[in-house]
């Protein structure tokens, strides 16, 4: 893993902190470090950030034999810290949840993409007509939020062209508790056809007021005096709150956004969104980077990073791990040697034998032991093995390659990366200013 | 028991035929061909679809008959008479690649030594490849090779042959498949069976009125027979076998040692099935694919293709091989199947009931030809058979089970009313159309019932991403109008995952990962079948 760090030119000074992972948890990091003055470089991919539906989760479900959804998370999060003491939620305080979770949606309003976050959980749409329970949703779908708990008329909007989308699916679903959603499928303004709509093209079109006016103009001779129209969500990749406002204006409606089948546009909103106030605030940026090395020597990490080789070599005092689970590359599995983690060959709480790894039933409530393997850490986030002791000095890990949690199942993936990337960044300061 | 998803209605009237053939596998399509070249209608009942069991649940290898030389002379001649026959009668469900056996270090020289006078004395051309020329023809054998020999296997496509035979029994003569239509008794006068008593999940319980009744249940033979007082020796095999990624090799690869685990590895388009094991079955509850047999496949296949160890597998799945017979190794009772009349005292002393089982994918129309005599005997009528020679029409709705069919479709045609729904294998909604138009009203299950006709779910997502657009769009040309969409959409997925999780690791468990953050990290689809769609 070393060979070749040592060939490879070095990228200027060392930094306080690497982070490897640019997901929600490794963005998440570099900003928390950026405002307490760190200096940081991120390397690595954005991993399954586009697969989002821009909902932040906090804990929406509880994976009992009966799943079903906490209308208040922290009551389900006390509970989880009962039954699963490893639990990333089970090495932080309520408060210092709700102060992540704070510090990250302020970042992201000064960025012009606004969250809203009630402090209950709320039921947000899939574009299947299931919903799922969030803490914060994007400031665009919070009509569409309020609608669900109402259930008052509503028009539903679908474009021909658009796959895995279905106004009429959606409707037809969600009949029985909401009759009056009225489907109605549109020709989409101002693009060649070709056959298929991509929703990103889509929010990119609707940027441009023209493009805009005309699907308003589109959409008014459909509407009934409904309380308000739910569409995919593509209105704009920057700015989205201001063409939503404008649209609601144009229809004298509010307008509230679906979430697509996923690569989508929330997903693409945050990063874009993260990625410039990253660089505006001077973080040294190596997006869509393979790691080909990573070595701790001379009290400094050493990361090998490039496009298809080693190119540069970072360097920094400390390191923060975000590199995700199996799909991004920081776990892996094989059928001989078992599961490891890929950069540093970190302890990890995984079964003994292949046959542990999932159930019979795809569905089980309980969700996938193999889900729950992950890097195990302490109270701050720094990995450990399993008799506790430190994995190596200034080294932390956050997000989805943790162990002990299941955010596929908990609904839990957004609050996981937030709250571990928090703490991990308050550890860092006090162990980079020697305390 | 009648899924309570649905209302139940019944036939005012039971619906009637010539002939009721149960089971809707290679067996009982091909019956139900033969007495339709005969003029005789009949109404296949199959309790899930169209090669549901063993049929589809195999390598869909069109023996040469090489495999039994040593085990079984009359099943290798039988083997190379029929394979033959359907090369000319149903070219298109066969990809005419030919096969090797091939031996490696380390097995037993006897075996290849005795291979080609056996292979001779079944009339079946083996002809040795030198060792150099067989690692140029297929560079994925291990270099530790010591014999070749070419043999005339090739593969067959299991599914498009069971939907172009019932096809053809319906154009021929009315014939009709009663998909999802569990046989619960026999209703018998005398000696002779009146009707069948039948349970489907929309239809609810109706009774199937028909002159004779014929058992060709597969593995399930024994508990139809039993109906009607009659028994049938059965061996339960359970086979389990791989899908790879990538087609490994042209042809079909065999070991040239007595038949074992993870020996035969056969083409299928784009992929190659890498089988089988044999795990002796005592019931029918529990047939999902295991760790083990998939690790006994790969131990035992990668001596011969040593990729095999390595490569990317997308799926695993079993069958269960109803042997005729009750010998004691698997593998040493006969393939050749038994016709039972139960016309016979000890079989019941029922006229009108004949069991079929046993047997192979490649001597199914053999089978059909004596089955399909005996009962036509018992009802006077004196038409032969034509499945010698008559030709099985390809019928459209079933074309699309070929890989690459879709995607050819697709680059020729490039409609934009027609969008791709399954990526990886170019599977485009106009398909999806016309296998929907192609169900028997009995159909309940949209997704299953074109993941069967079709490549949705075959490739390397194995359905993660198709099925809900496909569920999307068939919300879309209103095939549902509440949650039910939802509940198929989930079973599919259920079903889907049976076969993956044996074969988890690497690039597919990142996939299934994948997978499972659509399902359950967005779509919430865990949640459905406790309908906690309200907060707690």
């Amino acid at each position: 893993m070393s060979n070749g760090a040592s060939r490879i030119p070095d990228f200027g000074d060392p930094a306080d902190v690497v982070i490897v992972g640019a997901g929600l948890a490794g963005l998440a990091a570099g900003i928390f470090a950026v405002n307490r003055g760190l200096r940081v470089i991120l390397a690595g991919s954005t991993g399954g950030l586009a697969y989002t539906t821009g909902y932040l989760d906090l804990l929406g479900s509880s994976l009992t034999e009966t799943s079903s959804y906490y209308a208040e998370p922290f009551e389900g999060i006390a509970a989880l810290r009962e039954e699963y003491p490893g639990h990333p939620y089970a090495k932080a305080t309520d408060n210092e949840i709700r102060a992540a979770f704070s510090e990250f949606l302020e970042s992201l309003a000064v960025a012009d993409l606004p969250y809203v976050r009630t402090g209950s959980n709320m039921l947000g749409f899939s574009p299947l007509g299931t919903v799922k329970s969030t803490y914060a949703v994007p400031s665009t779908m919070f009509s569409g939020v309020e609608a669900y708990a109402t259930r008052p008329p509503c028009l539903l909007i679908d474009f021909h062209g658009l796959k895995a989308f279905s106004a009429k699916g959606m409707a037809a679903v969600l009949k029985e508790v909401w009759p009056d959603l009225r489907p109605i499928r549109l020709e989409f303004p101002d693009l060649e056809w070709t056959g298929e709509l991509y929703p990103e093209a889509m929010a990119r079109c609707l940027e441009v007021p023209a493009t805009l006016e005309k699907l308003a103009a589109i959409i008014t001779p459909h509407l009934r005096g409904e309380a308000a129209v739910g569409l995919p969500a593509i209105l704009g990749i920057h700015g989205s709150s201001a063409v939503q406002a404008r649209l609601s204006a144009l229809l004298g409606v509010p307008v509230f956004e679906i979430p697509t089948m996923p690569p989508g546009v929330p997903g693409i909103r945050l990063r874009e969104c993260l990625d410039a106030l990253l660089r505006d605030k001077g973080v040294a940026l190596f997006a869509q980077r393979y790691v080909y090395g990573l070595n701790r020597k001379d009290d400094l990490f050493h990361v090998a990073v490039g496009e298809s080789q080693a190119e540069t070599n970072l360097r920094a005092k400390c390191l923060i791990l975000a590199t995700g689970r199996f799909l991004s590359g920081g776990l892996r599995a094989d059928r001989i040697r078992g599961i490891s983690e890929s950069l540093l060959g970190l302890p990890l709480n995984a079964p003994a034998t292949r046959s542990q790894w999932h159930r019979e039933d795809y569905f089980a409530p309980q969700g996938h032991p193999i889900n729950r393997v992950g890097v195990m850490v302490d109270d701050w986030f720094r990995p450990v093995d399993s008799e506790g002791r430190l994995a190596m000095p200034g080294l932390y890990a956050a997000g989805g390659i943790l162990a002990h949690q299941d955010w596929l199942r908990e609904k839990s993936g957004a609050g996981i990366a937030l709250i571990s990337a928090w703490k991990a960044v308050q550890a860092m300061e006090k162990e980079l200013a020697g305390e | 028991m009648a899924d309570p998803r649905h209302d139940a209605v019944t036939f005012s009237t039971p619906p009637r035929c010539d002939v009721l053939i149960i089971g809707g596998g290679v067996t009982g399509t091909a019956i139900a061909r033969d007495l339709a070249l005969r003029g005789v209608n009949a109404i296949v009942a199959e309790w899930r679809d169209v090669a549901s069991g063993a049929s589809g649940g195999n390598h869909g290898l069109l023996h040469s008959g090489a495999r039994y030389v040593a085990s079984d002379r009359e099943a290798a001649v039988e083997c190379r008479e029929e394979g033959d026959i359907l090369r000319l009668t149903a070219p298109h469900c066969i990809e005419d690649c030919g096969g090797l056996f091939v031996s490696v270090v380390g097995d037993d020289p006897d075996y290849g030594e005795s291979f080609p006078a056996l292979c001779s004395a079944a009339g079946i051309t083996a002809k040795e490849i030198p060792v150099e020329e067989a690692l140029a023809m297929e560079p994925a054998l291990s270099p530790k090779l010591t014999r070749a020999f070419s043999v005339p296997d090739g593969s067959i496509d299991p599914f498009r042959l069971c939907l172009d035979l019932m096809a053809h029994a319906t154009l021929e003569a009315d014939s009709q498949l009663f998909s999802h239509t569990k046989i619960t008794g026999l209703e018998i006068s005398g000696r002779r069976v009146v009707a069948a008593k039948a349970v489907h999940p929309k239809l609810g319980e109706f009774r199937i009125e028909a002159k004779q009744y014929i058992n060709a249940a597969g593995a399930w033979a024994g508990e139809i027979a039993a109906m009607a007082g009659g028994t049938v020796p059965l061996v339960l095999s359970k086979g389990t076998l791989l899908v790879t990624h990538d087609r490994l090799a042209t042809r079909v690869i065999n070991r040239l040692r007595p038949a074992g685990n993870g020996d035969i590895l056969v083409p299928g388009g784009t992929v190659s099935v890498l089988g089988t094991t044999a795990v002796r079955l005592g019931g029918l509850d529990s047939i999902s694919p295991t760790i083990a047999e998939v690790e006994e496949n790969i131990r035992e296949g990668a001596p011969m293709v040593p990729a095999l160890a390595s490569t990317r597998y997308i799926r695993a799945f079993a069958g269960v091989r109803p042997l005729a017979g009750s010998g004691s190794e698997d593998r040493a009772v006969s393939r050749n199947f038994s016709l039972i009349d139960h016309a016979r005292p000890d079989q019941g002393g029922i006229e009108n009931f004949t069991t079929i089982t046993g047997g192979k994918l490649t001597t199914h129309r053999l089978m059909a030809e004596r089955t399909s005599d005996a009962v036509c005997a018992k009802m006077g009528v004196t038409a032969p058979c034509r499945t010698r020679t008559a030709l099985l029409p390809a019928v459209a709705a079933s074309s699309w089970t070929e890989p690459g069919r879709a995607a050819r479709f697709w680059l020729e045609h490039h409609e934009p009313e027609n969008p791709v729904l399954c990526e990886c294998e170019l599977v485009q909604k106009r398909a999806i159309e016309e296998i929907v138009s192609s169900l028997p009203e009995t159909e309940v299950s949209l997704l299953q019932a074109i993941g069967l006709r079709s490549r949705v779910g075959k490739g390397p997502c194995q359905g993660a991403f198709c099925s809900v657009r496909i569920t999307s769009a068939l919300y879309d040309a209103d095939a549902f109008t509440g949650p039910e969409g939802l509940y198929q959409l989930t079973d599919f997925l259920r079903s889907r995952f049976k076969g993956q999780r044996p074969i988890l690791w690497g690039t597919q468990l990142a996939q299934a990962e994948l997978a499972e953050a659509l399902h359950c990290g967005l779509y919430s689809l865990e949640h459905l079948s406790c309908k906690g769609e309200e907060h707690v």
